[in-house]
C-alpha cells in the first residue's frame, strides 16, 4: 500500500476494508470452523426445545439458578439462536469473499496458457543435456512425451511449457461453492415445503388438508398447498422377534385421490410411499382401545381412542361431557399384556396385545370444551376425581349415577410423517459436488515441466525443469520419470551424448 | 433365525483374536525394544494369523444372523478393531513398511475389541429402522472414517512425541528452537511436509533424537502419514454423513435434525475440515494442526462411544442392555 492517493477513503471504509480482508483470511476461516464446532457441541450438551420440549422444561426445573442464563444464550435452541446463525453467516461472507476472487483468477489460469519461466536452472528440478538431434525433432519428441501423459502444452521460442493439475483448484472451488448451494436447497425446503403428523387408527380415514393434521409446520411460501389425496388405513401389522424386538411394522393403506382409488401400498419404516411430491412415511404406533360410555343405556361415547406411549404403558383420555348431572371425563392407562413384576408392580408383559386392560381414572365437573384444549389430556381445573377401574377387553365397569364404561375392542393406530421437500434435488446435487470436488482439491497437485532447446554445435541443448506447487516429493518422481521416458523417447531418434 | 451354533463359534474366535492381538501388540514392542528385526516379522506373523481369525468371527456372526455384522456397537466396535488392523498390516506395515508403529495400531485395534466386549450384545436381528441396504453404505463408511482418523491420531501423537524430541535435540546442539519437521525446506507452501518417502533415502530430512526415539522415523514423515490419513479420511467422512443424511431422508422424513448423532458427525466434520484448513495457515502449521487433529480424533471417539451410551437420540442402537 505504497501509492498515495489525493482523496483520502473515509475512516469507516477503511476499518470496513480492512474487516472485509481480515474476513477473508484462512485463519478467520479457521477460527470460525473451531467456533461453529463448540457452538454446535453445545447444541447437544443441552437440551433442544426444537427437538425435546420435554427434556427442556426438566432441565429448567432442576437448574433454576442457570436455567434464565441459559434460555438468554439461546442454549435450548442452539441451531436457532443469534449467535450460532451469526458464526455460520460470518463462515459463509468469508467463504464467498474468498472464493469469489479465486474463481476469477481461475477462470483467467483456464484461459492463459502455461507461462514460460525466464531462467530455467532456477526451477526446483532442472536438468540439462544434449541430443544429436535437430532442435526441432528433440522439441517435438518433448511435446510427444508431455502429450502422452497429459500435460496441457504451449509450445513457442524453441520452449515448451506443460502444466498438469488445474482440476486441484477447481476442485477445491466447486468443494467449497457447494455449500452456497446446499444452503440454497435447505432454504428451499424451509420455505416452501411442509411437514406434518397424524395417527391414523385402522378403517378409518386421514385427508391431506390442513385440519386433519394432528401436527403441521409449514414454509413461509407453502402456501396451503395441499393435495388433498385421502389415506385409508385397512391394517396396521406389528411383528416380533421371539425375544420381543421388533421386527416389522407395516401399516397397509388404500390411497385415493378425487374419490379414485390410485393404489393400494403398504408402507414400512425405511419405505416410505410417495405421491404426488409428497412421502409419507411410518413413523410410530400404538394402541386404541375402542371405549364405549352410556348412561341408561343411552351411548354417549363409542369409538377407538387413541392412547399415546408413555414409558411402558399407553395413556390416553375419553371426555364425555353429554353426561348428567356431571359431564364427565376419563383418564386412562392401557396395558397390552398385564402382569406384575417381582414387587408386584403392574407391568406389561410384552409389547403384544396378550392380556389388554384399561386402567381409568373418573373425573366430574367442568370439562372445559368451552376453550381450546389438548385432545389427549384433560383440563382439570374443574374436575375433581371419583371412581377408579379397570376393565378386561370385552367387559364393562358400571359406575354411579347409570354410567357404564366398556372396553369394547381393540385397534391400532399408525403415525404418518407426511412431507415435501421441494429443495431435496438440489441438496443431492450440493452433495454430490461436494465429494466430487473433494477428491481433486485433496488429491490431485499442480506442477509444470519446461523443455528448452537451443542449438549447441550442430546438436540440440536440451534443459528440462519442473515445479510442483504440492507433492513435490512426488513430483520429483514423476519428474524423474519424464527425463527417463524422454531420454527412451529421443533415443529412438538419435542417440544423446549428454 | 439365529444360528447358535454359528453365533457361539464367532464369540469363540471373538476371544481367540483378542487375545492373539495382544500377545502380536507385545512383539511389536518387543522388537522394537530390543531392535529385532526377527521377533518383528513373528509379531507380523501373528498378527496376519489373529487378523484371519478375526475374519472368521465375522464372518461366521455374520452368517449366524444373515445381515451385515455391523448392527450395534458390539459389532462396529468389533469391525473397527478389525479394519485397523488389516489397514495395518496391508498398507502402513506392507506398503510403507513402518514396522515401528505396529504395536501401537495393535494395540488401538486391542483398545477396540475389549470396548467392542464391554459393549457385548448378542447375535440377534436388526429393528426396523436399521434394516435397509443403507446400513452397508452408511455404516461401513462410518467405520472406515474412524478407523483411518483412529491411525491418524496414532500418527500425530508420534509426530507430536517425536517432534518434542527432535526440537530438544536441536537445542542442545544447535540452540535452535525449530523442530526437526521444519528443517531442510520439508514444509511446502500448502503445509504439507514432503511426501512420505520410505526410510532408506530419507535422512537427509530425518531429525535427530536420542534413545528410544532415535529408532522411528522422522517427526517429518509422521506428520505427512497423519496428514495423508486425515486426507483420506475426511472425504470418506463427508461420504459417511452425506448417506446417513440420505437414509435419514428415507427412513424419518427429513434429512437433517440435529439428532446427538448428527450433531456430533456433523462436529467432526469441522474440527478435520478446521484441520485441513490449519495446514495451509501460518502459525498453525505442525504442531498446533496436530493439536487440532487430536481434539478431532476425541470427537470422533465421542461422536461413536458418548452419543450412543450417554445421550438419547434416534441412533440409540447400541443394542447395549
Amino acid at each position: 500500500m505504497t501509492t498515495t492517493t489525493a482523496s483520502k477513503p473515509s475512516p469507516i471504509f477503511q476499518i470496513a476494508r480492512a474487516i472485509w480482508r481480515q474476513l477473508r483470511t484462512m485463519r478467520t476461516a479457521l477460527i470460525l470452523l473451531l467456533l461453529l464446532a463448540a457452538g454446535a457441541s453445545l447444541g447437544s450438551l443441552f437440551p433442544q426445545r426444537p427437538i425435546n420440549p420435554a427434556t427442556v422444561q426438566q432441565w429448567i426445573s432442576h437448574n433454576r439458578g442457570w436455567a434464565p442464563l441459559a434460555e438468554r444464550l439461546g442454549l435450548f435452541d442452539v441451531f436457532g439462536s443469534w449467535w450460532f446463525m451469526a458464526i455460520y453467516g460470518l463462515l459463509l461472507v468469508s467463504l464467498v469473499g474468498c472464493i469469489v476472487p479465486r474463481w476469477r483468477a481461475f477462470y483467467r489460469t483456464l484461459r492463459a496458457r502455461p507461462r514460460t519461466a525466464s531462467t530455467l536452472s532456477l526451477q526446483p528440478q532442472y536438468r540439462s543435456g544434449t541430443v544429436a538431434l535437430s532442435p526441432d525433432d528433440a522439441l517435438s519428441g518433448a511435446e510427444r512425451v508431455l502429450r502422452s501423459k497429459r500435460f496441457r502444452l504451449v509450445r513457442a521460442d524453441g520452449t515448451i511449457t506443460g502444466e498438469k493439475g488445474r482440476l486441484r483448484e477447481g476442485g477445491s472451488l466447486v468443494f467449497h461453492t457447494a455449500f452456497l448451494l446446499l444452503l440454497l436447497g435447505m432454504s428451499i425446503g424451509k420455505l416452501f415445503g411442509f411437514t406434518g403428523q397424524v395417527a391414523v387408527v385402522e378403517g378409518e380415514r386421514f385427508t391431506d388438508t390442513h385440519i386433519d393434521y394432528d401436527s403441521i409446520t409449514e414454509g413461509r411460501f407453502f402456501n396451503e398447498h395441499f393435495r388433498g389425496f385421502q389415506i385409508v388405513l385397512d391394517n396396521f401389522d406389528v411383528q416380533w422377534y421371539p425375544d420381543g424386538v421388533p421386527k416389522t411394522f407395516r401399516s397397509s393403506v388404500r390411497l385415493f385421490d378425487q374419490g379414485r382409488l390410485i393404489k393400494s401400498p403398504t408402507i414400512e419404516v425405511n419405505h416410505p410411499l410417495t405421491y404426488r411430491g409428497v412421502r409419507i412415511y411410518q413413523i410410530s404406533w400404538g394402541w386404541a382401545p375402542v371405549i364405549k360410555v352410556t348412561q341408561r343405556g343411552k351411548v354417549l361415547y363409542d369409538g377407538p381412542t387413541i392412547f399415546l406411549p408413555n414409558q411402558g404403558v399407553f395413556q390416553g383420555v375419553a371426555k364425555v361431557p353429554e353426561t348428567t348431572p356431571f359431564q364427565m371425563g376419563l383418564d386412562m392407562v392401557f396395558f397390552p399384556d398385564l402382569e406384575r413384576d417381582v414387587r408386584g408392580n403392574l407391568i406389561n408383559g410384552s409389547p403384544q396385545a396378550l392380556r389388554p386392560v384399561v386402567f381409568f381414572q373418573q373425573y366430574l365437573g367442568d370439562l372445559g370444551l368451552a376453550s381450546a384444549q389438548n385432545v389427549y389430556q384433560l383440563d382439570k381445573t374443574h374436575l375433581a376425581p371419583a371412581k377408579t377401574d379397570a376393565i378386561l377387553l370385552g367387559a364393562t365397569a358400571d359406575l354411579p349415577d347409570g354410567i357404564a364404561v366398556s372396553f369394547t375392542g381393540l385397534k391400532q393406530y399408525s403415525v404418518f410423517e407426511l412431507a415435501s421437500n421441494p429443495g431435496a434435488p438440489l441438496l443431492l446435487l450440493a452433495a454430490v459436488l461436494i465429494l466430487v470436488g473433494l477428491i481433486p482439491a485433496l488429491y490431485s497437485s499442480r506442477r509444470k515441466i519446461w523443455v528448452r532447446v537451443a542449438p549447441h554445435n550442430g546438436v540440440a541443448r536440451l534443459e528440462i525443469a519442473g515445479q510442483a506447487m504440492q507433492r513435490k516429493a512426488a513430483f520429483e518422481e514423476e519428474f524423474r520419470a519424464f527425463v527417463r521416458d524422454l531420454d527412451k523417447d529421443l533415443h529412438q531418434i538419435g542417440a544423446p551424448d549428454g | 433365525m439365529v444360528n447358535p451354533d454359528l453365533a457361539r463359534l464367532s464369540d469363540t474366535l471373538f476371544w481367540v483374536t483378542l487375545a492373539v492381538y495382544a500377545g502380536a501388540m507385545l512383539l511389536f514392542f518387543g522388537a522394537l525394544a530390543y531392535r529385532s528385526k526377527r521377533v518383528g516379522s513373528i509379531a507380523t506373523l501373528v498378527a496376519w494369523g489373529g487378523a484371519l481369525i478375526h475374519a472368521g468371527s465375522i464372518a461366521t456372526r455374520g452368517l449366524s444372523v444373515q445381515r451385515v455384522p455391523w448392527g450395534n456397537m458390539f459389532e462396529y466396535s468389533n469391525m473397527l478393531g478389525f479394519l485397523m488392523v488389516m489397514t495395518y498390516l496391508l498398507i502402513i506395515d506392507r506398503r510403507l513398511g513402518l514396522r515401528q508403529v505396529g504395536g501401537f495400531v495393535l494395540g488401538g485395534g486391542v483398545l477396540a475389541l475389549a470396548s467392542a466386549r464391554l459393549l457385548y450384545a448378542p447375535a440377534g436381528p436388526l429393528v426396523p429402522a436399521l434394516s435397509s441396504y443403507w446400513i452397508k453404505i452408511h455404516v461401513i463408511a462410518a467405520i472406515t472414517g474412524s478407523n483411518l482418523f483412529a491411525l491418524s491420531f496414532i500418527f500425530t501423537v508420534l509426530y507430536l512425541v517425536k517432534d518434542r524430541s527432535e526440537r530438544r535435540a536441536a537445542t542442545a546442539y544447535a540452540g535452535s528452537t525449530v523442530g526437526a519437521a521444519y528443517v531442510g525446506g520439508t514444509t511446502k507452501e500448502d503445509g504439507a511436509p514432503a511426501d512420505l518417502v520410505s526410510e532408506e533415502d530419507a535422512p537427509a530430512r530425518e531429525g535427530s533424537s536420542t534413545g528410544f526415539l532415535s529408532r522411528f522415523p522422522s517427526a517429518a514423515t509422521f506428520d505427512t502419514l497423519a496428514y495423508r490419513t486425515i486426507q483420506f479420511a475426511f472425504p470418506v467422512w463427508t461420504f459417511a454423513v452425506i448417506a446417513g443424511a440420505i437414509w435419514a431422508h428415507e427412513a424419518w422424513g427429513r434429512y437433517w435434525g440435529w439428532d446427538p448423532k448428527e450433531t456430533w458427525a456433523f462436529i467432526t466434520w469441522v474440527i478435520y475440515a478446521g484441520y485441513l484448513h490449519a495446514r495451509a495457515t501460518a502459525g498453525w502449521r505442525g504442531r498446533r494442526a496436530a493439536v487440532v487433529a487430536c481434539v478431532g480424533f476425541a470427537s470422533v471417539m465421542f461422536t461413536y462411544y458418548a452419543v450412543n451410551l450417554w445421550i438419547a437420540g434416534l441412533h440409540s442402537y447400541a443394542g447395549v442392555k
